[in-house]
C-alpha cells in the first residue's frame, strides 16, 4: 500500500525534510521517490485524468520544496504532504465545476489509464461485468462532492485513519466519519444494479 | 426485523468488518447480528462489491520524465532573478526576537533625533514672530495717534495768528 505507517518511517520522513531544509537535495529526491506514487495515484483518482494529475503532482512537490525553509515537523510528514495535495486537488475540482468543463467519463478513460482488470483469470463475461461496475463507480466518485471524494480515496487507497483524514481536511473526526459514510452510501447505491438480486449489467 | 444499530454504528461496523479491521470480539458480535439482520447483510454484500470494484481501479504508469521535469522546474526557479520584495520577505533572521527590538530601537532613534525639543522650539519661534508683528502694528498705531494729536494742537494756534 502507499501509506507510511511505522513510527520509524514517519521519523525518517521528517528527518529527510529537515535535511532538505538545510539544503540537501538528495534527501528531497528520496522523499520524492518514496511518496511520488501515492500522491499521483490519489490525484489521478481525484481528477481522473493522467496529464492533469501529473501536473498537479509537480505543483505539490514544487510547493514542498519551496516550503522547505519553513517546514517544522509538528505533524506527520504524510499529513502535511496530503494537506498540500488535497488542497490543490479540491481547488482543481472546484474550478472545473465552476468552468463547467466536464468531459464524459468515456473520454477521460481514454485520456487516462486503460481500465485494468484483475490479474487472476476471468472469463469474458466476468471481465465485462467488472469493467461495467468499475465504470459506474468511477462515474459515481466523480459525482461525489469534492471533500467526500477526497475522504473516500484517502480512506480506501492510502488507508488513513479518520484522525489523519480530519487533520488533512481541517475538520473533526466526526465530520470525516459523516463525509465517509455518506460517500460510501452513495457509491453502494450506484452499484445497486449489480447486487446479487439486481439485473447485472445495465442495458445502455 | 428492524436493525438495532443507528446509521453511524452500522456504517462504522460495516467498513471495519469488510476491511477486517474489527477486533475479533466485535467481529463475532457483528457476524451474529448479520445472521439476523437482512438490511445489514445487504449493506455488507454491496460494500464488498464496491471494494472489489475500487480494487480493480488501476492507475496509469507515471511519465518517464516526471522527476526530470520537476528538477528542471526547481532549477529554473532557483536561477530566476528574485524580485527585491521577495528577498526582503525571504530574509532569514537568525534570532527572530531581534526584529521587534531592532524596530523599536530605530523608532527610538528617530524620536530622539527629531525629538519633541525641536518642535517646541519651532512653536516658540512661531510665537515670537507673531509677537513681533503685533508689536510693530501697535507702534504704528501709536505713531499715527501722536501725529493726529500734534496736528490738532497746531491748528488753533494757526487760526489765532491769522
Amino acid at each position: 500500500m502507499d501509506n507510511v505507517t511505522s513510527v520509524a518511517s514517519i521519523e525518517r520522513d521528517a528527518e529527510l525534510m529537515l535535511r532538505v531544509r538545510d539544503g540537501d537535495e538528495t534527501s528531497f529526491a528520496l522523499l520524492l521517490e518514496k511518496h511520488r506514487n501515492s500522491v499521483i495515484h490519489f490525484l489521478y483518482r481525484m481528477v481522473q485524468n493522467q496529464a492533469i494529475a501529473e501536473e498537479l503532482a509537480q505543483e505539490v512537490f514544487l510547493r514542498v520544496y519551496r516550503s522547505r525553509q519553513t517546514y517544522e515537523p509538528t505533524a506527520k510528514f504524510t499529513t502535511w504532504l496530503f494537506r498540500i495535495t488535497t488542497h490543490l486537488a479540491l481547488n482543481h475540482v472546484r474550478d472545473r465545476r465552476k468552468d463547467k468543463l466536464h468531459d464524459s467519463i468515456d473520454e477521460k478513460i481514454e485520456d487516462g489509464a486503460p481500465r485494468q482488470l484483475p490479474t487472476r483469470e476471468a472469463n469474458v463475461e466476468e471481465r465485462l461485468l467488472r469493467d461495467a461496475r468499475l465504470g459506474e463507480v468511477r462515474k459515481a466518485i466523480e459525482e461525489l462532492p469534492e471533500k467526500q471524494r477526497g475522504a473516500v480515496l484517502m480512506h480506501k487507497y492510502q488507508e488513513m485513519e479518520y484522525s489523519q483524514i480530519a487533520a488533512i481536511l481541517g475538520c473533526s473526526e466526526s465530520a470525516v466519519k459523516s463525509l465517509l459514510f455518506r460517500a460510501y452510501e452513495s457509491l453502494r447505491s450506484s452499484l445497486r444494479q449489480f447486487s446479487p438480486g439486481g439485473n447485472g449489467l445495465k442495458a445502455s | 426485523m428492524n436493525c438495532i444499530l443507528n446509521t453511524n454504528e452500522q456504517e462504522e461496523l460495516l467498513l471495519g468488518y469488510v476491511s477486517a479491521k474489527l477486533d475479533p470480539e466485535t467481529a463475532r458480535t457483528y457476524s451474529r447480528h448479520l445472521s439476523s439482520c437482512e438490511r445489514c447483510r445487504t449493506m455488507v454484500e454491496m460494500q464488498k462489491i464496491l471494494d472489489e470494484s475500487l480494487d480493480d481501479w488501476a492507475t496509469p504508469t507515471l511519465s518517464e520524465n516526471f522527476d526530470q521535469k520537476l528538477f528542471a522546474r526547481i532549477r529554473a526557479e532557483q536561477e530566476a532573478p528574485k524580485p527585491w520584495w521577495q528577498a526582503l520577505t525571504n530574509f532569514n533572521f537568525g534570532w527572530k526576537p531581534a526584529i521587534p527590538l531592532a524596530l523599536a530601537a530605530l523608532l527610538l532613534a528617530v524620536f530622539l533625533v527629531r525629538g519633541p525639543g525641536q518642535s517646541e522650539l519651532a512653536q516658540q519661534q512661531d510665537g515670537i514672530k507673531a509677537d513681533e508683528i503685533e508689536q510693530v502694528e501697535k507702534a504704528l498705531d501709536d505713531m499715527e495717534a501722536l501725529h493726529a494729536l500734534s496736528t490738532a494742537d497746531t491748528a488753533p494756534a494757526a487760526k489765532e495768528s491769522i
